[in-house]
This record gives structure tokens, C-alpha cells and sequence, in this order.
């Protein structure tokens, strides 16, 4: 989700409905390649349009090679839309009561570390404490790898935290983990936080600019 | 001098000293660990017919402690060197390790830029280890050269062909690796007065063939090392030692053994 008005020129919507939404399935590979012209251009603009079918038309305008016009390239992907009667099914799942909340420490070296990791089991186990420590395990038959992070900080938390614990902890699958680390659109000045309710499932929002990435990850049963 | 708790406990500032001397011989998932008051030996084997050992020496560590006169495990070398590496290549990374029986565990302390991992590994008893009983008495071609000379042709060495022959000589044509491939044979000659070439001993004229997938892992140690020195003893039996230079400066030594190929008829 992002701050509409901050980045948008234009933005008109008519929805089914008082929100105004409208809710559409699409190939995250299709839309990529439509947008992947996009790095030199000087505007885009997205429609909901109809041509065999129902399509996301992406109007990219890029300056020509002589410097003095421009050309549009248009491309459209195909979308379903989805039924007013289908959208209870994509409710954001709400924040369920989490037991701990902390920022992660730099991404690109988390990142390192469990692609280590990933070599040596297939689950890791993260632990916080209130007091800004964390620490990142695997283990497996044959090694068991510790490592501690310090102070780390802790964001603002509001309603929807249970701070009766003073550690919390939670074993997930790492190759999942290490998905949320893959994006290239991570600048070092990113900040992710991390959420754990405590043996049930893990949360993590990337935070960069007006966008937020939230990923959910269940814990695994050991 | 203090005494430490475990049986044999060692420090290195930078754990990549370590790494990259046992990164040329981290081709197998296993290494045969000794560790005596000169310091640490790695071997590994390969199908009984070559082995490689890889040395580092109790000066390496900033400090070494053993209380015993010999220890030697098994160790996974695949883990091990994903545990010294796991902190990345960012900054310098320090190391602590020690091992205590009768738990068999070998323990790694890593460090850098203030985050810490301890990593406990599981050792295993180690099996025999050949004794390829390579004395330097009973050499009887020995060159030491500069390895730079030597990359180009190792790296080139023709894939289909079966053997690499080497042949030493106290005459022309000195030195000479050749390979037998599909696409015919090829040669190449070191002469004696080159200038990488650093010390030249040889006696008598050998010709002997080794199989290349025994040799071709010892790549790894020639691109890390700064000098090679060639051995060939009267069975033939061939010794390659490298000496590989370490991020503070220091020496490492890696030796390669190969037994000559037997279907080899002169």
C-alpha cells in the first residue's frame, strides 16, 4: 500500500463500492515486464481498460534517441476482476496480538548470514528481548550456529502488543526468510522491523519512503 | 601464561588466515583434523591414492594452548568452513576455537563489527589416515617455481585426457606436462633457466602419469599460492607443495601426494 496522493499526478478510481476499491488478480511476472521499460521514462500512466479481455494498460512515455520527442509504448496485461462478493477472502488478516517488536539489524547483513545459514538447516529460530537484543539460530545434528545481535532498537509500539513477555521467539522456514531479503529495491537506509508472536508466526514490514512491504510468516512446527 | 579450560583452545585476529588455506582444499565434505603444540593439520583423501594436507602452524595464532600431545577427529569441512565464513566478507572477522572431549565438540567464537557467533560442531572419530611415507631422503627430482607459470597450463589441462604426465629431468627437456585427449596430445615444457624457475635438483630422468581427477582439485591450492615446489621420489610418487601466503602476511603450507597410475605401461 502507499500514500496515494504523494506519488500520483493524476489518480481517479470509480469502485463498486463506498470504499471505491476495486480489486483485480494479475501475473506479478507480466506487470514486472510491462513496467521493466520503465527506468527511463518520463511519465506512466495505468488504466483498467477492456480489449479481449480485461487488461491493466501501462502507457509508457520514453524520450526518443535524438533527445527531442518522445515515444509511448503501450502495453497490456491481462487481469481478472474480482467479484464484490469474493473480496472477504482478501482482507488484510489484521495484526494479531504480537509479543515483540524490534527493528532488524542492517538487512544486506542478515542477509549473509542466513544464506550461511541456509547451508546448514532448513529452519531458523529468531529470538528478541525488549532491551534491543537479538539473536539468530540453526541447528541442526551435526552444529548448532548462534549469533548476537545488540542494540537494536525498538520501535514506538501502540495497542496490539502484549509486553508481558520479556523475550519472545519463533522458528520459521529460512529460504522463506531469505525471500524477504531478495529485493533489489532494498536501499541500505531501508529499515525493516520485526514482529514475533511468540512460537506462532513471525512479521516483518520493510519500511522505505512512502511504501510498506508487510510479509507474514508462519512458524514451523519443529 | 594462562591456562585455559579446554583441552586445546587457539585464537586468530583475522579468520581468514584461516579460511582461505583450507578453502584450496575444501573439495571433499570431510577432513581428518590433528592438532598437536606445533599447531593444526587438515587432511583429506582422495579413492586412497592422493591426499592433500593442508598446515597451520602455532605461529598463525595470536595464541595456541594444548594441554594434550595429540589430538586427532573428523570433522565436516563443508560446515566448518560455512561456519568461519559466516559472518561475511565485510570486515575482519576474529576467531576463537577450542574443543573438549569427552564431549567431541569442536566450538568456533566469531566477531565482527560487535556481532558474535558461536557455532558447536559435532566431531566425529577419525578413520586411518594413509601414510604415504614421502621422505625427502629418497627424493629424486625436486624444482621449486614461481606458481604464476604454472596457473595457465593447470587450468588449461585437457579434461578428456585420462593422465597428466610429468616428466623431471637433469637435461633438456627439464620439466614437462603433457596430457593425451580427444583432441590429440599437448605438451608443455618448463626450461630449467627460466626465470621462474627458483631451484632445480634433479637427478635422473622420470616420467610418470597421474590420474588428472586426482590432480585436478589441487588447482584450488596452486591459484592461492605464491610458489610451488615439485617432488618426484624413486617410486614416483609425486609431492606438490604450496606455500600460500596469509591476509597478515604470514605462510601457510599445503602439500598435495599422488601415487603415480598403475595401467601406466612404459
Amino acid at each position: 500500500s502507499s500514500g496515494i496522493n504523494a506519488e500520483y499526478g493524476e489518480y481517479r478510481i470509480e469502485g463498486k463500492d463506498r470504499t471505491g476499491m476495486i480489486l483485480m488478480n494479475i501475473s506479478p511476472d507480466n506487470l514486472a515486464k510491462a513496467l521493466s521499460n520503465a527506468a527511463n521514462a518520463t511519465s506512466m500512466k495505468m488504466r483498467l481498460t477492456k480489449k479481449q479481455v480485461a487488461c491493466l494498460s501501462v502507457e509508457i512515455a520514453v524520450p526518443t534517441t535524438d533527445g527531442n520527442g518522445q515515444r509511448i509504448v503501450t502495453q497490456d496485461v491481462p487481469i481478472s476482476l474480482v467479484p464484490l462478493i469474493h473480496w472477504s477472502e482478501f482482507e488484510d488478516p489484521g495484526m494479531p496480538e504480537i509479543h515483540m517488536s524490534i527493528y532488524f539489524p542492517p538487512l544486506r547483513r542478515l542477509k549473509n548470514l542466513l544464506e550461511r545459514m541456509r547451508n546448514l538447516s532448513n529452519l531458523v529460530t529468531i529470538q528478541a528481548t525488549w532491551s534491543g537484543e537479538m539473536t539468530v539460530s540453526v541447528r541442526s545434528d551435526l552444529v548448532t550456529t548462534k549469533t548476537y545481535f545488540i542494540e537494536l532498537d525498538t520501535p514506538d509500539t501502540d495497542d496490539g502488543v502484549d509486553m508481558t513477555r520479556a523475550s519472545a521467539e519463533v522458528t520459521v522456514d529460512i529460504k522463506k526468510l531469505l525471500l524477504f531479503g531478495q529485493s533489489q529495491y532494498l536501499a541500505a537506509s531501508s529499515r525493516s522491523i520485526c514482529n514475533i508472536v511468540h512460537g506462532r508466526s513471525l512479521q516483518l514490514f520493510l519500511l522505505q519512503d512512502d511504501v510498506k512491504l508487510q510479509y507474514y510468516l508462519p512458524a514451523v512446527d519443529l | 601464561m594462562t591456562s585455559s579450560q579446554h583441552m586445546f583452545e587457539a585464537r586468530m585476529e583475522n579468520v581468514r588466515c584461516m579460511s582461505t588455506v583450507l578453502k584450496s582444499i575444501s573439495f571433499k565434505e570431510h577432513a581428518t583434523v590433528f592438532i598437536s603444540r606445533n599447531g593444526l593439520k587438515f587432511t583429506v583423501e582422495e579413492s586412497k591414492c592422493a591426499q592433500v594436507n593442508a598446515f597451520l602452524q602455532e605461529a598463525l595464532f595470536q595464541s595456541f594452548t594444548f594441554s594434550s600431545d595429540t589430538l586427532v577427529f573428523r570433522l565436516n569441512l563443508a560446515v566448518f568452513m560455512e561456519c568461519l565464513n559466516i559472518l561475511g566478507d565485510g570486515g575482519v572477522t576474529s576467531l576463537k576455537m577450542f574443543y573438549d572431549e569427552p564431549a567431541k565438540i569442536l566450538g568456533l567464537i566469531l566477531e565482527e563489527g560487535g556481532v558474535v557467533t558461536e557455532c558447536n560442531i559435532k566431531t566425529m572419530d577419525a578413520d586411518e589416515i594413509l601414510d604415504f611415507n614421502f621422505t625427502s631422503l629418497r627424493v629424486v627430482n625436486k624444482i621449486i617455481m614461481k606458481s604464476e607459470c604454472l596457473r595457465d597450463t593447470f587450468t588449461d589441462l585437457d579434461a578428456s585426457s585420462q593422465v597428466l604426465e610429468i616428466l623431471m629431468s637433469p637435461d633438456s627437456p627439464w620439466l614437462r606436462l603433457s596430457t593425451f585427449g580427444q583432441a590429440g596430445s599437448t605438451s608443455s615444457e618448463f626450461p630449467r633457466d627460466s626465470d621462474t624457475v627458483e631451484s632445480f635438483e634433479c637427478t635422473a630422468t622420470q616420467v610418470n602419469r597421474y590420474k588428472l581427477t586426482l590432480l585436478k582439485p589441487s588447482l584450488k591450492a596452486l591459484l592461492q599460492s605464491t610458489k610451488i615446489s615439485v617432488r618426484m621420489d624413486e617410486r614416483g610418487f609425486l609431492s606438490l607443495q604450496y606455500m600460500i601466503r596469509t591476509e597478515d602476511g604470514n605462510t601457510s603450507f599445503v602439500e598435495y601426494l599422488c601415487a603415480p597410475d598403475e595401467d601406466f605401461e612404459e
